[in-house]
């Protein structure tokens, strides 16, 4: 039972960050896209947030890990 | 495979036990000393290599702080850098070959694990919280030097503030810790897939898993320098809340 739990502590909490990732991702481009001479400022913030919305799933990971 | 959470104790010290990503951390903390060292010697005003390198670290975060907080930024960008060097330099010396697979096969409890001589220096939840309660500390203080203290506990008139502060440490060191000792377990399963899966114990099944673990291994190797830029620069972010901006 505690591997079903394992399985489930990382999977259903990586569901949230890979969507926000990819929203992130997509209007980071879109602005990018828009206005070309800000690329540098929107990818420093764009790393940003990723690094944000991964924090997240990394929780989830920890206490799969954690779970005997 | 046997992954373990906590940073193994190989010795202690007078009491003071030393784990084995501390032992990294003292070999990144060294080879800073070192190169700060010759840098320091040798600075010109053309700089050569590992000065630029240096120079480029530092600049990219003093123009933050200029452009964030005002000339008077410049003053909190030692702190942040620090961070950003030392923590780039622990995680990439925990890719170094050998870090995490040269151990010693010890017998606890009953069953064999393995210990490994060095580990990741940030893969320690000990080192990780430790740099995480020195960034928000670090904000307070200068909130504090910056506006005096009665101006800093406006910022506290909602009790929900104070549970913030608590909860960043616990982020920064969260995704610290697991961004980095989730990529060694990456790595060695992406290593091992094809003992794992076979069930077969020979130590030549790892050379197919090593072309396996090579982007893993690329990765890794950016996810380092990612960890490291995110910390310096919510570091500054969260100094430049408390402390007071230069209308420009």
């Amino acid at each position: 039972m505690s591997q079903v739990a394992k399985g489930l502590a990382i999977g259903l909490g990586s569901l949230g960050p890979g969507i926000a990732v990819g929203i992130i991702g997509g209007k980071a481009v879109e602005a990018i896209g828009r206005n070309p001479e800000s690329a540098g400022v929107v990818r420093t913030v764009m790393i940003l947030a990723i690094g944000f919305a991964e924090a997240i799933a990394i929780y989830a990971l920890v206490i799969a890990l954690i779970i005997k | 495979m046997h992954i373990s959470l906590v940073a193994e104790t190989l010795f202690s010290i007078g009491g003071f036990p030393i784990t084995n990503s501390f032992l990294t951390s003292a070999i990144a903390t060294v080879i800073l000393i070192i190169m700060a060292v010759i840098v320091g010697e040798k600075y010109q005003k053309l700089p050569f290599g590992l000065q630029h390198a240096f120079e480029m670290a530092y600049e990219f975060f003093e123009n933050m702080a200029t452009e964030v907080i005002g000339v008077k930024g410049k003053k909190y960008v030692p702190l942040v850098v620090t961070f950003f060097l030392f923590i780039i330099f622990s995680n990439w010396l925990s890719l170094v070959p050998g870090v995490g697979s040269i151990g010693l096969y010890l017998s606890e409890h009953g069953e064999t694990i393995f210990v490994p001589f060095f580990r990741g220096g940030n893969a320690d939840l000990n080192t990780t919280l430790a740099l995480a309660i020195i960034s928000v500390a670090a904000a307070q203080f200068y909130g504090v030097k910056s506006k005096g203290i009665k101006k800093h506990l406006h910022h506290f008139k909602n009790p929900i503030e104070i549970v913030t502060e608590f909860s960043k440490i616990f982020s920064f060191g969260f995704r610290l810790f697991g961004n980095i000792f989730a990529g060694e377990v990456l790595l060695l399963a992406s290593a091992s897939i094809f003992v794992l899966l076979s069930g077969n114990n020979s130590s030549f099944l790892g050379i197919p898993g090593g072309l396996i673990q090579a982007p893993f291994y690329m990765f890794e190797v950016f996810v380092g320098f990612i960890q490291a830029f995110i910390f310096a620069v919510l570091t500054m972010i969260f100094i430049s809340i408390y402390v007071e901006h230069e209308v420009s």
